[in-house]
């Protein structure tokens, strides 16, 4: 009488990047659509891992269908390399695809981020991949997906500018933090992911090129590099960054760059630069600090996307 | 645990590399782009079908040996009206009337679009720039396409009603340069 173990199939192993071939194919296709489709939702058939759903699958997925042994990979969690969730799924990729790591973004050939874009600015030829919760724009206006799908077919985008006028005449002020939607090369209109609007104008011409990705609702779509995304704003209320004028990174001594606000015990709150991996790197160039001699050819800080006193790259993208 | 379990395998190499060959070549249209060389006796239509086709998509192909050939990738052959990879070897009159045919997707789905892979002379320095602008280019950018007649350029602008389009891909000894229907190209 057999027994389970010898009609088990023998261990071979897994496929390399995890994902069998015709997963990694079918993704490959799909990404290529959502590039010739700037800001269209594609869908395609989202593939269990050995993580839930909801903890960055769908970014994961893209990584996977992407990544090779001559890859860089850095994995960013709120701005931070450290997190629990990124250091477990930089860890996952590097095992399964013999990649590289770093915390250095200008370095990195491919990132995977949860919700932050680096403070450095992204290069040609360098890929950002950001995990999505929600990639539907349209759903706080619109619970029925087969109507929202209908309203992108259409560029309807009419309840979505009521919605932002009824916060106006409500609150005075556009109430939406993160996943601000954007509208991406003139068409369609989608959710950056839950990046804060600080980031948002970092997609806007950038010469990176950025996929999103959700796994739960098995979507994918992409920014490509040098193509206009303009969040939605009226005329006369222009978009605004969080404001966070007067904040001092108490670990770097900058300003205008997106900070963490740590609350302190008795009151009051000091902040830090929420870009971890930046922050290592202008650590590193302070002169008086003793790594500083010691640490063989670190590499500079580059150009970041907000100059020291604010100031986006772009000029007059923000009005 | 990588070396034990998971190979970068030759065939999963080469099949990585043309899709991030076509990948950047989507990203930055008119660039032209190096395809990854093969070991496995494959000319640039066959890597094209290694990165792209499997038994869950189709194909069409006029000539019946690249048809043949293509078709060991376990893809559908169709009708070039409804398939989603179009392989023209050659753009001459015939296939330039079967460009006419192809599809454009749904507004509701416009990734059915078709992608078109066409074969051409990038080395004609006789071939009329095309200028090319759009998502992915900075400002413009000029290339020379030759074997494709002008008419095509004329046709490419007809169907193309973003997001309704088609995407291609010009490919000539181990090259290739992308162009999705996002990109505006004009013969200088």
């Amino acid at each position: 009488m057999s027994t389970v173990a010898e009609l088990a199939s023998s261990n071979r192993g897994y496929s390399y990047a995890f994902l069998d071939e015709f997963a990694k194919r079918e993704l490959r296709r799909r990404i290529l659509k959502a590039i010739a489709i700037p800001g269209y939702q594609v869908p395609y058939a989202s593939r269990e891992l050995p993580i839930a759903r909801g903890w960055g699958t769908g970014g994961l997925q893209v990584t996977l269908a992407l990544v090779g042994p001559d890859d860089v990979v850095k994995v960013i969690d709120q701005g931070a390399d450290d997190s629990v969730n990124a250091a477990n799924l930089r860890r996952f990729i590097a095992r399964m695809a013999g990649a590289d790591t770093t915390t250095d973004a200008s370095r990195a050939t491919l990132i995977q981020s949860r919700h932050r874009i680096p403070e450095e600015r992204l290069q040609e030829h360098q890929t950002l991949v950001l995990q999505v919760p929600d990639p539907e724009p349209l759903r706080s206006v619109e619970h029925d997906i087969s109507k929202a799908r209908l309203m992108h077919a259409e560029a309807d985008y009419g309840l979505l500018w009521l919605s932002l006028y009824e916060q106006l005449v409500r609150y005075r002020r556009v109430t939406l933090g993160a996943s601000y939607p954007c509208l991406v090369h003139h068409r369609y209109v989608m959710s950056p992911s839950p990046i804060p609007r600080w980031d948002v104008p970092k997609l806007h011409q950038s010469a990176h090129l950025t996929l999103l990705s959700a796994g739960r609702e098995k979507r994918l779509y992409a920014v490509p590099p040098y193509t206009d995304v303009r969040p939605l704003e009226f005329a006369d209320v222009p978009f605004r960054v969080e404001d966070q004028r007067g904040w001092m990174c108490y670990r770097t001594g900058l300003q205008n760059k997106f900070m963490n606000e740590l609350p302190q015990t008795g009151g009051g709150a000091i902040y830090e630069i929420s870009d971890t991996g930046f922050v290592e790197k202008v650590l590193r160039k302070v002169p008086d600090r003793e790594a500083a001699g010691s640490t063989p050819a670190q590499a500079a800080v580059g150009a970041t996307y907000y100059d020291d006193e604010g100031r986006f790259y772009i000029d007059g993208y923000l009005r | 645990m990588l070396g034990a379990t998971a190979t970068y395998s030759h065939a999963e190499a080469i099949a990585r590399q043309a899709f991030l060959a076509l990948m950047w070549a989507l990203s930055y249209p008119g660039r032209v782009r190096q395809l990854p060389p093969s070991r496995f006796d494959e000319d640039d239509f066959m890597l094209f079908g290694r990165a792209l086709l499997d038994p869950e998509t189709s194909y069409f192909c006029p000539d019946g040996s690249l048809a043949a050939r293509l078709a060991r990738h376990g893809a559908k052959s169709r009708s070039v009206a409804s398939a989603a990879y179009v392989f023209l070897p050659r753009l001459d009159e015939a296939a330039l009337a079967l460009v006419s045919e192809v599809r454009l997707g749904t507004h509701a789905l416009p990734d059915e679009g078709a992608t078109l892979i066409v074969g051409c002379d990038l080395d004609a320095a006789d071939a009329p720039e095309i200028v090319c602008s759009g998502p992915g280019i900075e400002g413009q950018v000029r290339v020379r396409i030759g074997s494709v007649p002008l008419a095509f350029w004329e046709l490419r602008r007809q169907m193309i009603r973003y997001p309704l389009g088609f995407d291609a891909f010009f490919v000539h000894r181990g090259r290739v340069v992308g162009f999705p229907r996002t990109t505006q190209a004009e013969v200088a």
